[in-house]
């Protein structure tokens, strides 16, 4: 106990301040900077209507969308899997789930073409089927999924070990199906590690830009999402490009805060 | 031992904050001052000028032992905007010479830039877009302008994927050109552009990338610089069709020293002299 007081007596003093202070400049003023220069032009608003963003708004809500929608229905099972699991097999993959994050998104990228272009491992399967990946829509929600899906299943995960399995077997014990039981019980109750994934993966996959840019190339309308759009308006101008910024930033935060408040009065539900 | 331990963990603390405080200002604003003896030239070149310029860099080496050479290489629009914030380059040899007004405007050139070299486009062609329909004569057998025709209706058909360099690259805006000469030009037409522009399907932030995503053999045809042709830059399957030169566009590249230090004076010189001419010609390039 008396360490535990020291301990917190330490980062309180003015070390903990000084930290807190170094940290919040540095990640505030970047982001500060951005909405000063964003306010500070007079065409704002233009830059943000015109037809070449709103068409990159639009594709990245509706792909970042699709993809966390997938992520959710294919990853939440699995991610129930490998928190109940001892089996060695599933334990490795358990491992390589992660592997995304720390690839370079670029890599990511040439990866997905190697594996689902043309000339990929699945390339001349999909021909016979008359499809074509690459350069295509759908090549973006792929470059996504792959990228954010590891964030939601990690912390799924860790949502659904979090339950203790006492729990689980009382309820099927008491007679509900292990259906019943998973709806009623083991998901409320990693409700908010559930959200929390699903904002980390959600945000990761509406900035994901390396592997896009590699699988997708960069087309408006079709395969050019606003992370593409600022790059490709920071060439011409820094006005155009810093109200996009601005723009995806505030979109963002609103997502963001809804699955905050989503998160956060489910696990109010469960104490009650 | 507890206060040891704190004060341990305060004094490490306390010591990389003051490293990482140090370290900002030597890597983020002064990255070209290596200590060395040799000075350095920074050099920024448009992505299609790669080999050749890595080639220039040797010979400049070995004529001026003195001096020493840093490369970067990007699309010139890139490059461009890199400066304006703040870069620290000698030279910067561009593409075209649209990347050049912002920084003419805002005084970053030390002198008036000078033509150095010029190129031409082509049409990169996957192997199985040109062997594919079986009713045109074999493609080998046809002259310039008729492989030109030929390899142009394979790119407006409906289907072919075609990736091109973004509007804001030199590469992109010449390609614009192009297509916009071959709708006015009597043995093509509108339709053929038109085709062409509509099986778009990525604009690329710099040749590299189109002549990459060729090779790959993710898309069918790109258009490129004639000097990306050349062994080395593309894949060998890959074909070349040329642009005959009654349509074909002229990119004219331009250098510019950044500031008034004699190693930069010294390496524009050199690029614009005989040897650097040379060299360039070596890669595929036209005079200035």
């Amino acid at each position: 106990m008396m360490r535990n007081v020291s301990a917190h007596s330490l980062f309180t003093s003015p070390l903990g301040t000084a930290s807190t202070a170094i940290y919040i400049v540095f990640i505030c003023l970047p982001i500060l900077a951005l909405v000063i220069r964003a306010l500070q032009q007079d065409s704002f608003l233009g830059s943000l209507t015109n037809e070449q963003a709103l068409l990159a708004l639009r594709l990245s809500l509706l792909t970042s969308g699709i993809s966390i929608v997938i992520v959710v229905l294919v990853g939440t099972p699995f991610a129930r899997l490998l928190a109940r699991s001892d089996s060695l097999p599933l334990k490795v993959v358990d491992q390589l789930v992660e592997l995304p994050i720390i690839l370079p998104p670029v890599v990511a990228g040439v990866a997905m073409l190697l594996a689902f272009g043309r000339q990929g491992i699945l390339g001349p399967f999909l021909a016979q089927l008359g499809i074509s990946l690459p350069f295509t829509t759908a090549a973006v929600i792929f470059a996504q999924i792959f990228v954010a899906a590891p964030f939601y299943v990690r912390s799924a995960k860790l949502g659904f070990m979090s339950v203790a399995r006492e729990y689980e077997e009382i309820s099927e014990t008491l007679g509900l199906s292990p259906w019943r039981t998973f709806l009623k019980l083991t998901l409320p109750m990693a409700a908010p590690s559930l959200f929390t994934g699903v904002a980390l993966a959600w945000a990761r996959a509406l900035s994901e830009f390396g592997a896009t840019i590699m699988f997708a190339g960069n087309l408006t309308g079709k395969t050019q999402t606003m992370p593409l759009a600022i790059m490709t308006a920071l060439e011409t101008s820094l006005d155009t490009a810093v109200a996009l910024s601005l723009m995806l930033l505030l979109l963002a935060l609103l997502v963001l805060g809804i699955l905050g408040v989503a998160g956060r009065s489910a696990s109010r539900a469960i104490r009650r | 031992m507890a206060l040891t331990a704190a004060a341990l963990v305060l004094l490490t603390m306390a010591f990389v904050g003051c490293g990482g405080g140090e370290a900002l200002p030597r890597g983020g604003a002064v990255p070209t001052s290596a200590a060395t003896d040799t000075e350095t030239v920074v050099v920024f070149a448009a992505a299609s000028l790669q080999e050749a310029f890595r080639d220039i860099a040797k010979a400049f080496r070995e004529a001026y032992p003195q001096y020493k050479v840093r490369l970067n290489f990007d699309g010139s629009q890139r490059l461009s905007l890199q400066l304006k914030h703040g870069a620290a380059a000698d030279v910067f040899a561009s593409a075209d010479w649209a990347q050049l007004e912002p920084l003419m405007e805002t005084g970053l050139l030390d002198h008036e830039p000078d033509s150095f070299a010029s190129n031409g486009l082509v049409f990169l062609v996957s192997p199985e877009l040109w062997k594919e329909p079986l009713s045109d004569p074999t493609p080998d057998a046809l002259t310039p302008k008729e492989r030109f025709r030929t390899a142009s209706g394979r790119l407006a058909a409906p289907g072919t994927k075609i990736v091109v360099g973004s509007e804001e690259a030199p590469i992109g805006a010449y390609s614009n050109e192009l297509l916009d000469r071959m709708a006015e030009h009597p043995d093509l037409g509108q339709h053929y552009s038109d085709g062409i522009r509509a099986n778009i399907v990525s604009r690329e932030t710099s040749v590299r990338s189109v002549v990459q995503k060729v090779a790959l053999g993710e898309a069918d045809a790109g258009i490129a610089y004639r000097t990306d042709a050349l062994p080395g830059r593309t894949s060998q399957a890959t074909v070349v069709v040329e642009v005959p030169d009654s349509m074909n566009v002229v990119a004219r590249y331009p250098i510019a020293a950044l500031n008034d230090s004699e190693a930069a004076r010294a390496f524009v010189n050199f690029v614009l002299s005989e040897r650097g001419r040379n060299l360039l010609a070596s890669r595929g390039f036209g005079p200035g």
